[in-house]
């Protein structure tokens, strides 16, 4: 299948990508702005992506830039932090309809663009700082963001078993930052934070939609030559795959579900290749509905809802994670350990591999369905460091042997039993 | 095949010999086909019968939900297992109103259309697999219940409703659901898995012939059963004020109802979207309310405002984070009687109708997104994607009718959960 996605640099470590398809309805327009995940800056870049994306100087409060966006037939911005690997980046993201389903044939598409690069590039700057009033209240909404990791117990698990597994490394650096830092920051501080991050930064802006792309293009160029840019070298994760000794943590709450998280470290950085090689044996272990997992843990035992593996490929970690009752912790330990060395020692059938499989091609043959996936795929292969199309992708996952996937098992190795349980209190 | 050229799409509407209503739209360009096939039956349904029985059947919480869990799984296995051969992903869910089972595949469509269909038509319960299936839900049903805004959102239609089922949680409780066996199973089943009451719903990259094949193959004609599902008597007053929980979160999450009579059935989507483009003037983010909440820190991030409207009920919701949920509602009945007294303006209509139009159209570009607007349309007895025709005949008279009428001072209610 011919595809036209476009890559460029078209100044040093800043790239335009492209995807244009006449199917889509709207248009899907972001700007990331990668950096190394650092302890010093992280708390920085978490407030201004809460700044960035609420002003410009042109429409100069959240209320003036609601309503703009509301007159382009109710166009989404939003801004974020993300955490890929140890970078961190900050992602300005615009989605609005297409030039040909509006009412009045305006041309949404370059005012869009406009107001995206706006909002990026000419922001709510006053005597070389932000303004005082918008940042506090970010400060705010950020310190309660942070305090709010508690809200989703799952996520609030997962996120603790982490923090163990990786200690001592970035990665164990949470993505919106520590409250003590946040408070200390001044409106000229974030400046320089954001010019800083103008100057250094990778960065990568995606166009996937169905409007022409070529004045897109022409416009990040123009906007970008006056910027005198010092970009940082590319971002590496580092991966230790040492286990000294498993962890075994347990913390109380007031809840009425147990959550059992268990970290695993799954041996050295992968290539893609080898990657595509994990993502079936994940796949088989406990990501679909047919995987050894959901079929123990959940059907043939009735310990849960949920017993799934979450897999990070740029840390070549993994986790599984599910909800149970407190007195069923060891059962529901022992049982995800036994499905793993039936990995390990390949005791898998062969339509277990055939399934994942037809899961996996399943998925790439959908991608180009909507424009978030594409986006997600191509930002994703471009930090891993993967230049292989879906379709590549595909092929080599057909090729796939069961010799293959015990290899890459055996890499396995748990490094941390986490539970958050309302018992015992 | 009927044109909807306002969202570049094509369907066709088939009223199978067999009872089913079948909706298609096939869609150009698109790798991946979605199918839903759905029945109009949810935890809403509650007591009823139909045309034969003397007598109303009063059934235990949760059993739509539990019905859906047990109908994946037959004689010879789990259904996932055989959608797993074929690559498709496979779900299924429960609302107040419809379940719905689903395939999402880009390869093998009709073959997985055939496991989905058989899968749904053909029930298999035990004693030991309602058992098993206890286990597995309890442990959902637990999980709900340490979600904070699922347990915000269900006590508030505790406090604004005293009969009607919609305040009864989707999945019942750990008691309720033990009452289950499998013979309030099979009647169910063979009361609401009627075709007539069924509908099939596919988009994206299939072939409309080979579906109607298909279905003449595999389905033979049900006959019209006659539900009757038992109205609640339910009075106009709310029951309770207020509802407040503690759990272990950071901020407290609120929710305020303002309860009102059921919406006319005759102009449901007219109903329903002046209904939206009220609120979204009235607390959207483009909004003074909005932004002086926000400004003010009185809402940690969003304010989110909807109409919930089904069978017998209509109520309109502001949900949100708030150190002080009270201050909140203060502000939202300040913004209503000055909105009410200064009227809408007419540049702030016509902005939010392209608003509209543009959500709509982004709401209408994925394949999952048409075949789920198709089972709405057939759950609510209406024409599919009849919301486009309707938002350009909106006059700013129906958003001010809509400020008038469905925001009523003496029937609200609020549902808070506190940090501990």
């Amino acid at each position: 299948m011919p595809r036209n996605f476009r890559r460029e640099e078209i100044y040093p470590k800043v790239y335009f990508n492209s995807y244009i398809d006449d199917k889509y309805k709207y248009n899907r327009l972001s700007i990331n702005m990668l950096m190394p995940l650092e302890y010093s800056t992280v708390s920085d870049f978490a407030l201004l992506s809460g700044v960035i994306g609420k002003s410009c100087k042109k429409y100069d409060s959240m209320m003036k830039l609601n309503i703009k966006l509301s007159d382009l037939y109710g166009a989404n911005l939003s801004s974020d932090v993300i955490k890929i690997g140890e970078a961190q980046g900050i992602t300005l993201h615009l989605s609005f309809i297409s030039n040909k389903y509006t009412l009045y044939k305006e041309d949404v598409c370059e005012q869009a663009v406009k107001l995206l690069f706006d909002v990026l590039l000419d922001p709510n700057i006053d005597q070389g700082m932000f303004n005082n009033d918008e940042v506090e209240i970010e400060k705010d909404r950020l310190v309660e963001l942070i305090d709010s990791e508690i809200n989703d117990k799952r996520r609030y698990a997962i996120t603790n078993c982490l923090k163990n597994m990786c200690k001592d490394e970035p990665y164990s650096i949470p993505k919106y930052g520590y409250k003590d830092r946040v408070e200390e920051i001044s409106s000229s501080r974030l400046y320089n934070s954001y010019l800083n991050m103008l100057k250094k930064s990778r960065i990568e802006v995606f166009f996937v939609g169905t409007d022409n792309d070529e004045p897109i293009k022409q416009e990040v160029k123009k906007l970008f030559y006056n910027i005198k840019r010092k970009p940082i070298n590319d971002i590496s994760t580092i991966v230790n795959d040492t286990v000294y000794s498993v962890s075994n943590i347990t913390e109380n709450m007031n809840i009425s579900q147990s959550k059992l998280v268990m970290g695993f470290k799954s041996g050295k950085l992968k290539t893609p290749e080898q990657n595509i090689v994990m993502m079936i044996a994940m796949l088989m272990y406990g990501i679909t509905s047919n995987s050894k997992l959901f079929l123990n843990v959940r059907e043939r035992l009735s310990l849960c809802y949920y017993c799934s593996v979450q897999y990070d490929r740029y840390k070549s970690i993994l986790f599984v994670d599910s909800g149970i009752e407190h007195e069923k912790k060891d059962e529901a330990v022992l049982e995800i350990l036994s499905q793993l060395e039936k990995m390990k020692s390949g005791d898998f059938s062969d339509e277990e591999v055939a399934s994942a499989l037809k899961f996996y091609i399943n998925g790439y043959n959908g991608l180009y369905d909507s424009p978030g996936s594409v986006e997600a795929f191509y930002l994703g292969n471009v930090i891993f460091g993967s230049d292989l199309e879906p379709d590549e992708m595909i092929e080599i996952a057909k090729s796939v042997s069961r010799e293959d996937i015990i290899n890459i098992c055996k890499d396995i190795n748990l490094d941390t039993i986490y539970f958050l349980t309302g018992e015992n209190k | 095949m009927i044109d909807v050229k306002s969202i570049g799409e094509r369907y066709v509407k088939v009223d199978h010999k067999s009872g089913l209503t079948i909706y298609m739209c096939p869609m150009k360009g698109y790798s991946t086909t979605y199918a839903q096939f759905s029945t109009r039956y949810g935890s809403l349904d509650t007591c009823f019968k139909t045309g034969s029985d003397t007598d109303y059947l009063k059934v235990p919480e949760g059993i739509a939900h539990f019905l859906e869990h047990k109908l994946f799984e037959d004689e010879d296995g789990d259904a996932f297992e055989k959608f797993a051969k074929t690559g498709a992903g496979a779900n299924a869910s429960t609302s107040f109103d419809r379940t719905i089972y689903e395939i999402l595949c880009t390869d093998n469509f009709i073959e997985n259309l055939r496991i989905l269909i058989n899968v749904v038509t053909h029930p298999y319960f035990t004693d030991e697999s309602v058992e098993k299936e206890q286990g597995i839900i309890a442990q959902e049903i637990k999980m709900y219940n340490d979600d904070p805004g699922c347990c915000s959102y269900f006590n508030l239609l505790k406090s604004l409703y005293h009969n009607h089922p919609i305040s009864i949680d989707i999945a019942g409780t750990v008691e309720s659901i033990r009452q289950i066996n499998k013979d309030i199973l099979y009647r169910c089943y063979n009361t609401f898995y009627n075709l007539n009451n069924m509908v099939l719903s596919i988009s994206g990259n299939f072939e409309v012939s080979d579906v109607i094949s298909l279905c003449d193959e595999m389905l033979d004609k049900s006959s019209n059963l006659d539900i009757i599902r038992k109205d609640t008597d339910e009075p106009d007053e709310i029951k309770q004020k207020l509802i407040s929980v503690k759990k272990t979160i950071s901020v407290p999450i609120f929710e305020i109802g303002f309860k009102c009579s059921p919406l006319d059935t005759e102009s449901l989507v007219k109903n329903i979207i002046s209904n939206n483009m009220m609120l979204e003037i009235l607390a959207g983010e483009c909004s003074p309310l909005f932004t002086r909440l926000y400004d003010m820190g009185k809402i940690t991030d969003s304010l989110s405002c909807s109409g919930i409207s089904n069978r017998g009920m209509f109520c309109n919701v502001f949900s949100g984070e708030s150190n002080n949920p009270q201050e909140v509602l203060d502000e939202i009945l300040t913004e209503i009687s000055r909105l009410r007294k200064n009227s809408i303006d007419k540049s702030s209509f016509e902005r939010i109708k392209k608003f509209y139009h543009g959500k709509l159209i982004m709401g209408f570009s994925d394949v999952e997104s048409i075949a789920n607007s198709m089972t709405s349309s057939f759950i609510q007895n209406r024409k599919p994607f009849e919301v486009m025709d309707v938002l350009p005949n909106i006059k700013i008279d129906d958003v001010i009718c809509a400020l008038e009428n469905n925001l009523n001072f003496d029937k609200i209610a609020m549902s808070i959960v506190e940090p501990e």
